[in-house]
């Protein structure tokens, strides 16, 4: 089993959770309930 | 004192972590739609007209131009990009009768809907019939128009709110809801 230093583990879930807030964010956004309609 | 490099990295992914999850909800509370206010409007009527007591005024909404973020006439919203513009409705005052109208044709997978749940003027509703609900074929490519009037009875200078409840229903990138979308207009009637 490959073995993770500490440090490193919170710098892989550090970006993993940032990439998701920041997706999440974009797709609201995107969404109707924030974008309205056409 | 040794320099733990690794620890100060940890701590600046932690802290970064933590800084954008809290900022993405801090935008994503900021940015919520909110109930849309618009500009008072002035009516002016003529001065042989002041002091007569109450007279009826009829509140006048007019939807129109409901698409109005199009990249070119024959492109659908999906193709425009960025936030879709709902339009909104004008209000005006006018003190003759106004026939109202609205467009309602036939049906498409495109067709948008504006439902009207309810108008209140002064927080009491004045709607008869409700919802009012209108159809516009397919609203990529056709404006729709509605015109509603509502009789009141008040002296100049007296100001009316006219709050206007309404779900819209327009063709959308990622799908179809009715979105609550609500007005809230302070007319002065001068």
């Amino acid at each position: 089993m490959i073995k993770i230093e500490d440090w490193l583990k919170w710098v892989i879930i550090a970006v993993i959770v940032i990439a998701v807030a920041l997706t999440v964010r974009y797709v609201l956004l995107r969404s109707s309930f924030y974008a309205g309609g056409g | 004192m040794e320099f733990d490099w690794k620890s100060i990295v940890k701590l600046v992914s932690i802290v970064a972590m933590v800084g954008v999850v809290a900022w993405v909800i801090y935008d994503l509370i900021q940015k919520l739609p909110k109930f849309q206010v618009t500009g008072k409007k002035i009516v002016t009527i003529s001065e042989g007209e002041t002091g007569r007591g109450p007279i009826t005024f009829f509140i006048v909404l007019t939807w129109d131009d409901i698409c109005t973020n199009h990249a070119g006439p024959n492109l659908p919203p999906l193709w425009s990009g960025g936030n879709l513009n709902v339009g909104s409705f004008n209000v005006s005052v006018s003190k003759v009768a106004v026939s109202s109208g609205a467009s309602n044709t036939s049906d498409s997978d495109k067709d948008c809907w504006l439902h009207i749940d309810d108008v209140q003027i002064d927080g009491v509703s004045v709607m008869e019939t409700k919802p009012l609900s209108y159809r516009f074929k397919d609203c990529a490519l056709e404006h729709g128009k509605v015109v509603l009037a509502f009789p009141v009875k008040r002296n100049v200078g007296d100001t009316v709110n006219v709050k206007v409840f309404t779900k819209q229903n327009w063709w959308h990138i990622l799908g179809r809801g009715d979105d609550p979308h609500n007005y809230d207009y302070d007319i002065i009637l001068r």
